[in-house]
C-alpha cells in the first residue's frame, strides 16, 4: 500500500489524507464539481475529478471512482463514512480492480448490509436483539398483520441502510397505512430497495453502541461503548464516552457481545455495533441493532479516551498487518463528548442551511479538538451533508468535559449561515444533560425549550451591525439566494502555485 | 456621516442612529463602537459595559458574534422603503434547498388548505410542501428533478 484514493469529502476527508500523511502513504482526493478547490481536494497530494456536484453522478459514482483511482495510480481505497462506505458492490469493485478496500471484507459488508439478515445473524450467534418481525411477503396487508401481532408503538425501518432515514414511527394502527408508502419511498430513493421490517419501539431507550477492530489473523478487539442517545430525528447530536449510565458489569457484557457479532460475520478492520439500552443500573438490557461498517461520524472520542488512532489502524490493518493493540491492554481513561455541529436552522424544523462562511473561527486550547470540512471563505452547498464541523472535548471526568464543551461553543464564530451552535448550547446545558439522564427522545421532547431563543438582543450587538452596515461592508454573496452557492475559496488563489 | 438604519432581528425592530466618531444610538441608547481588528469592535454601553462584537457581510444583512452567539440582522438605510413582500400570498415556496421528487397537483385543480402540493427531498429526507389556502391551483413551476431554492416559486395557487 503506497497511494490511498479517499472517496469521500469535508471533514472525515480531511481527517483520512492527514492519517495517510502521517503513516508515509500518498493521498489522492476525489471532487465534484461543487468541491473544486475545498479544502479536502487542496490538502491531498493529487486530486481527481469525478463529476458534476450531484452525489449520484460523482461521490457515489462506483465506474468514477475505480476509473480516478487507476488514473491517479491509487492501489488502496478509504470509503470514509456515508456515500459508498457501506455498499458491498463498492467494496467488491474495488477489489476487483486489485486495489486494497480499507474496510471490511465486501462478503461481510453485504450479510450486515440488509439489517433483517443481520438481526437472523446475530439471533443465532446469541446477541440479543429487539422484537420485530421480518417478512417475506411485502404487501400492505402482510405488514399491517404483522404490525397487529407486534402491536404499537413499532417502528417501520428499511431493509437496507441506516441513519434514520426512511424510518416511521407508528403509534396507532391507524397511521400505518400512510407510513408505509413513505418508508417505501425514502427506503427505495436513499438504498435503493424498499424492502421493510417492522420492530417493537423500545420505550425511553439509549442508544449505546461499541467500537469494535479485528485484523485478518482472528483478532478480535473492542474499544468500550460510546453513548449517542442526544438524537433529533434518529440524527445523532452529541456522543460521549464513557457513558454514564453503563455499569463496569455491563460494559464487560456489552464488550463481549459486540466482539461475538464482529467475529459471526469474519468482520475486519473498524467497525461500530449498536445496540439500544433499556433499563438502568446492573440489570440494564441491551438489544443488537446493527452494525455499522465504517469509520463512525464520532470515532474521535473512542481515540480521545483510549489513546488510539483509529484511522492509523484501519491503515495499518488493512495492509494486513496485525492489530496494534491487545484487549487486556486496552482502557478508558477521562471523558470525551463530541457536538457536530451542522449548518441547519433549529428554530424551524433543522432545516439545513447553505450559504457563503463569511467567518469561520474554531476555538482551540487545552483537551479541544476540532475535524472540520470547511474554511472562512468557503461555502455550504446544498448537494451534501450540512455538517461544518464536529467539536471534541476530552476532560478527566464527565462534567470537566461538559464545561469544556459549554465554554469551547461559545467560541465557535460561524457567521453567514445559520447553525445549531445555540441550540448545542441549551442542550448540554441542560440538568438532565449533566445528570446523564438523556433517552433518545429527549431532544423532540424538549424541543420548544431547546429552541427557544434566549435574550433579547443587546443594544451593544444592533450598534456594532448598523456601524458595520454604515461602512458599506460587501453584501454576502449568493444573499439573494437566487442561484446555488459556488465554492469562493480563498485558496482557489493559490491552486495554481499548488500545480 | 449621520444616518438612520432600521435593524431587524426575527420579530425585534431597533432604530440606530450613526453618528461621527462612532456613536450609534440604539433606540435611545447611545453606544460608542471603536474598531478592534479585522471584522471585529469594541462597543461601549451607556452603563461603561464593554462588549466585542465580530460582524460579517453588509448590508441588507449583517452577521454579528457577541457573548457566544450568533446573530443575523437585516440592516435596512431607507425606512421608508417599506419592505416589499419577497413572495406574494398565494405561492408556495420551499423552505430550505431541495430537489423535487413529485408535483401531487396539476394547473386548474381545486386544494384546499393542508393538501400536499409538491414532495421535496433534501438530505434524504422527504418533505412535504402543503398548499396554505384553499383555492384553483393557477400554475405548477416545478417539475421532478428539479433543483430548487428558498424563493423559488413551486406552485401558484389563486385565493
Amino acid at each position: 500500500m503506497r497511494r490511498v484514493l479517499i472517496a469521500n469529502r469535508g471533514e472525515i476527508a480531511l481527517r483520512i489524507i492527514r492519517a495517510c500523511k502521517t503513516a508515509g502513504l500518498d493521498t489522492v482526493a476525489v471532487y465534484s464539481d461543487a468541491d473544486a478547490g475545498a479544502p479536502h481536494v487542496l490538502a491531498a497530494d493529487t486530486s481527481a475529478r469525478l463529476g458534476p456536484p450531484p452525489a449520484a453522478e460523482s461521490y457515489l459514482d462506483v465506474a468514477a471512482l475505480i476509473d480516478a483511482a487507476r488514473r491517479t495510480g491509487a492501489d488502496a481505497v478509504h470509503p470514509g463514512y456515508g456515500f459508498l462506505s457501506e455498499r458491498a458492490h463498492f467494496a467488491r469493485a474495488v477489489e476487483d480492480a486489485g486495489l486494497t478496500f480499507i474496510g471490511p471484507p465486501a462478503d461481510a459488508i453485504e450479510r450486515l448490509g440488509s439489517k433483517t439478515g443481520a438481526r437472523r445473524l446475530m439471533q443465532a450467534a446469541g446477541v440479543p436483539v429487539v422484537p420485530g418481525i421480518t417478512l417475506d411477503d411485502q404487501s400492505d396487508a402482510a405488514l399491517t398483520a404483522a404490525a397487529i401481532t407486534l402491536g404499537v408503538p413499532l417502528l417501520v425501518k428499511p431493509a437496507s441502510g441506516g441513519g434514520g432515514i426512511g424510518m416511521k414511527t407508528v403509534r396507532h394502527l391507524d397511521d400505518l397505512a400512510a407510513a408505509l408508502p413513505q418508508a417505501r419511498r425514502e427506503a427505495q430513493a436513499a438504498f435503493g430497495n424498499a424492502t421493510l421490517y417492522l420492530e417493537r419501539l423500545i420505550d425511553r431507550p439509549r442508544h449505546i453502541e461499541v467500537q469494535i477492530f479485528a485484523d485478518r489473523h482472528g483478532q478480535v478487539v473492542h474499544l468500550f461503548e460510546r453513548e449517542c442517545s442526544a438524537q433529533r430525528r434518529h440524527q445523532k447530536v452529541v456522543e460521549e464516552t464513557p457513558s454514564p449510565a453503563v455499569t463496569p458489569a455491563v460494559r464487560a457484557r456489552i464488550g463481549a457481545a459486540a466482539v461475538t457479532a464482529a467475529r459471526t460475520v469474519g468482520y475486519q478492520n473498524a467497525g461500530t455495533v449498536e445496540f439500544l439500552l433499556e433499563g438502568e443500573g446492573d440489570g440494564a438490557r441491551f438489544y443488537f441493532l446493527e452494525i455499522n461498517t465504517r469509520l463512525q461520524v464520532e470515532h474521535p472520542i473512542t481515540e480521545c479516551v483510549v489513546g488510539v488512532d483509529l484511522v492509523h489502524a484501519q491503515l495499518a490493518v488493512a495492509a494486513g498487518e496485525p492489530l496494534p493493540w491487545r484487549q487486556e491492554a486496552l482502557t478508558q481513561r477521562g471523558h470525551a463528548l463530541e457536538c457536530r455541529i451542522y449548518a441547519e436552522d433549529p428554530t424551524r424544523g433543522f432545516l439545513p442551511q447553505a450559504g457563503p462562511l463569511l467567518r469561520y473561527r474554531e476555538p482551540a486550547g487545552p483537551g479541544i479538538r476540532i475535524d472540520a470540512g470547511v474554511v472562512e471563505g468557503g461555502a455550504v452547498s446544498v448537494y451534501y451533508d450540512p455538517m461544518l464541523a464536529k467539536l471534541i472535548v476530552f476532560g478527566e471526568m464527565r462534567a470537566h468535559s461538559i464545561a469544556l464543551a459549554k465554554e469551547a461553543l461559545t467560541r465557535f464564530e460561524i457567521l453567514g449561515v445559520r447553525t445549531n451552535l445555540t441550540f448545542l448550547q441549551a442542550l448540554i446545558s441542560r440538568p438532565e444533560f449533566a445528570a446523564g439522564r438523556i433517552d433518545t427522545g429527549f431532544i423532540d421532547r424538549h424541543l420548544p425549550e431547546l429552541c427557544a431563543t434566549t435574550a433579547p438582543v443587546p443594544p451593544a450587538v444592533v450598534a456594532a451591525a448598523a456601524w458595520h452596515a454604515s461602512l458599506g461592508g460587501a453584501p454576502a454573496p449568493g444573499a439573494s439566494a437566487s442561484a446555488p452557492a459556488a465554492w469562493s475559496d480563498p485558496f482557489d488563489t493559490i491552486r495554481g502555485w499548488r500545480g | 456621516m449621520a444616518r438612520r438604519y432600521q435593524v431587524q432581528h426575527g420579530d425585534d425592530a431597533f432604530t440606530a442612529d450613526t453618528q461621527p466618531q462612532g456613536v450609534v444610538v440604539v433606540d435611545g441608547a447611545r453606544c460608542t463602537v471603536t474598531p478592534w481588528g479585522p471584522s471585529r469592535y469594541r462597543v461601549t454601553t451607556p452603563d461603561g459595559h464593554v462588549t466585542v462584537v465580530t460582524v460579517a457581510g453588509g448590508a441588507p444583512c449583517v452577521w454579528a458574534h457577541a457573548n457566544g452567539h450568533a446573530y443575523e440582522f437585516g440592516v435596512d438605510a431607507s425606512p421608508r422603503a417599506t419592505s416589499a413582500a419577497r413572495t406574494s400570498a398565494g405561492t408556495m415556496t420551499p423552505p430550505m434547498p431541495a430537489t423535487v421528487v413529485k408535483v401531487a397537483v396539476a394547473a386548474g385543480a381545486r386544494v384546499e388548505a393542508g393538501d400536499p402540493v409538491v414532495i421535496l427531498e433534501a438530505m434524504k429526507m422527504e418533505l412535504t410542501i402543503r398548499a396554505s389556502h384553499a383555492g384553483i391551483v393557477r400554475a405548477v413551476r416545478c417539475a421532478p428533478g428539479d433543483v430548487v431554492r428558498p424563493g423559488t416559486v413551486l406552485v401558484e395557487i389563486d385565493q
